[in-house]
């Protein structure tokens, strides 16, 4: 491996409900100057700025399939090297790690963006089922959600408590980050009294819908890194894994991809014990269930012991391995930019820079992006200050 | 091969339909104001502070020096040809949704603020339009106008 890769800026949009006066273009070109602004780089020819951009978002939530096409030009898709991620932002930090492993370039700027307000999301995610079976019953990424909440919470005997507790977590943290869309002092009784969405998952326990935001981040070789900042953030290791799209193909209720995902970045980083080894984790739960699942996924705790996990206090602020100090997804994110967004708290954290939501002394986090009905693509980064 | 087993290696296609509106809400934000001035019967640009270079449909940035462009320039309603094409085969049309054929040749116009920009041409004999002719927007009424690119109904040729 040629040296590391450094995370020398981030940047994010406040996440709100709908940026209703706000063309996609705005929230892109806000985070992009604000990312060169942080580092000084301009686009230039000569070596000696931003050699490529890669940019994560789903066409289908712009407009016509192909909508970056008149849009890259605001990240400085124009003339140079782009590259597109028509997945989960995490992707596009992996992919843009790989470009200057490669030696192929030296800095890689990365934005995600997406406005859900603008169309229907669970059409979107209906359209992303297969056409001849899947959606033929009417599955969406929701229902999916509920059939893996189902398996998992009867298999493993995750209580409505436990999941409720997660929410209640999340808009609790919210309450410390700036950019957050839900912050409030939800009880576990508020949760589970909410109607029911999908069984059994409650609309308090569903990221909400919709959000709108964007993200970006600037990727710099080792050498590069150190010239740009005084603080940069190392990525140690990533490792991605696709599962199969038809649901029966798998159980449910357990979360291979991810594990595999997950193994994958901790070799990569000489990482055994995760739990130990991480001061915080931002993960993508879009769905209260996840964030159990996912952190068994992860490998904080065994299979089907996400719930105690939550019970021992261990992963809210204050425990030994806090999960979503910025209050993840269930305080609202926009799917797409999720991933690149959890990378970017990471940064934020192990920086020092994180205000409120500090957590004391943080040197080592794992950010995971996930995409697709029941978290059918994983993808976990570990970085390093 | 019987007449069955030959139906059977026949290969078989399935077509779906999905009979529902997917209805879009773009935020024009920065864009309004080109919208706006269409409704008006106006064109404007946005325009580079570094280059100078006018452009529509309006952008956030230039593309060639990654600039805000916050200056806003009235285009003129006349400008010069560049090119133009017509289209032999049915396409569509946006304010119905449906397919139909164009007796009006396509255009790009470079016009007197020195932007460029597509529309219809009113003359529709191709072999009538030449690289540089003077050209002048006609408008659709004022309550038929959306602040869309085809408000401009078509640019009719202007004798010089």
């Amino acid at each position: 491996m040629a040296g590391r890769v450094g995370v020398v800026a981030v940047a994010q949009t406040k996440f709100e409900e709908k940026k209703a006066t706000e063309h996609t273009a705005e929230l892109m070109y806000n985070v992009t100057r604000e990312v060169m602004g942080q580092t000084g780089l301009e686009f230039k020819e000569d070596g000696t700025g931003i050699d490529a951009t890669l940019a994560a978002s789903y066409d289908l939530f712009s407009g016509p399939a192909g909508a970056y096409m008149f849009l890259g030009y605001v990240v400085g898709a124009y003339r140079r090297e782009d590259e597109r991620v028509l997945e989960d932002g995490s992707l596009a930090v992996y992919y843009g790690a790989m470009q200057i492993l490669s030696g192929h370039v030296d800095t890689v700027l990365l934005v995600s963006y997406n406005k859900e307000s603008s169309v229907g999301k669970n059409l979107i995610e209906w359209v992303g089922m297969d056409q001849i079976y899947q959606r033929r019953i009417g599955l969406d990424f929701v229902s999916a959600a509920g059939l893996q909440a189902m398996r998992y919470t009867t298999k493993y005997g995750i209580t409505p408590e436990q999941c409720a507790k997660v929410v209640v977590k999340s808009h609790r943290n919210a309450a410390n980050n700036p950019y957050a869309m839900c912050c409030d002092n939800i009880t576990v009784e508020d949760v589970l009294r909410s109607t029911m969405l999908c069984d059994p998952i409650r609309v308090q326990e569903a990221k909400p819908t919709p959000v709108d935001g964007a993200c970006a981040i600037i990727l710099a070789s080792e050498e590069k890194a150190r010239k740009i900042t005084d603080k940069p953030v190392w990525i140690t290791g990533f490792g991605s894994c696709y599962d199969h799209h038809e649901l029966g193909y798998r159980d449910l209720a357990d979360c291979e991809a991810l594990t595999t995902a997950a193994q994958r970045a901790y070799k990569m980083a000489g990482i055994t014990n995760p739990l130990k080894t991480f001061d915080l984790a931002e993960i993508s739960e879009q769905y209260a269930y996840q964030e159990l699942l996912w952190s068994e996924g992860l490998g904080f705790c065994g299979k089907g012991e996400g719930g105690k996990l939550i019970d021992s206090g261990k992963t809210q602020m204050g425990g030994d391995l806090p999960i979503n100090p910025s209050g993840g997804m269930l305080s609202g994110l926009p799917v797409c930019v999720a991933g690149m967004q959890r990378v970017a708290e990471c940064v934020v954290q192990l920086r020092g820079e994180a205000g409120d939501r500090q957590v004391p002394g943080a040197k080592k986090a794992v950010a995971h992006g996930v995409d697709g009905p029941a978290g059918q693509l994983q993808c976990v980064i570990t970085l390093e200050n | 091969m019987t007449a069955e087993q030959k139906k059977e290696e026949q290969p078989e296609f399935i077509q779906f339909r999905y009979p529902r509106e997917v209805p879009y809400e773009h935020a024009l934000g920065y864009q309004s104001k080109f919208a706006n001035a269409l409704k008006q019967g106006r064109i404007i640009a946005t325009k580079c502070p570094v280059c100078g270079r006018c452009t529509i449909p309006p952008r956030i940035v230039c593309p060639f020096h990654h600039v805000k462009q916050t200056e806003w320039v009235d285009q003129g309603q006349r400008g010069r040809l560049i090119s133009a094409f017509k289209i032999n085969f049915p396409m569509f049309n946006s304010r119905t949704g449906e397919l139909q054929n164009w007796e009006n040749p396509i255009i790009a116009v470079e016009l007197e603020g020195g932007a460029r920009m597509d529309g219809w041409c009113a003359e529709t004999d191709p072999s009538k339009l030449k690289t540089g002719m003077l050209l002048e927007a006609v408008w659709r009424p004022e309550e038929e106008r959306q602040g869309r690119a085809d408000d401009i109904l078509h640019w009719k040729p202007v004798e010089e």
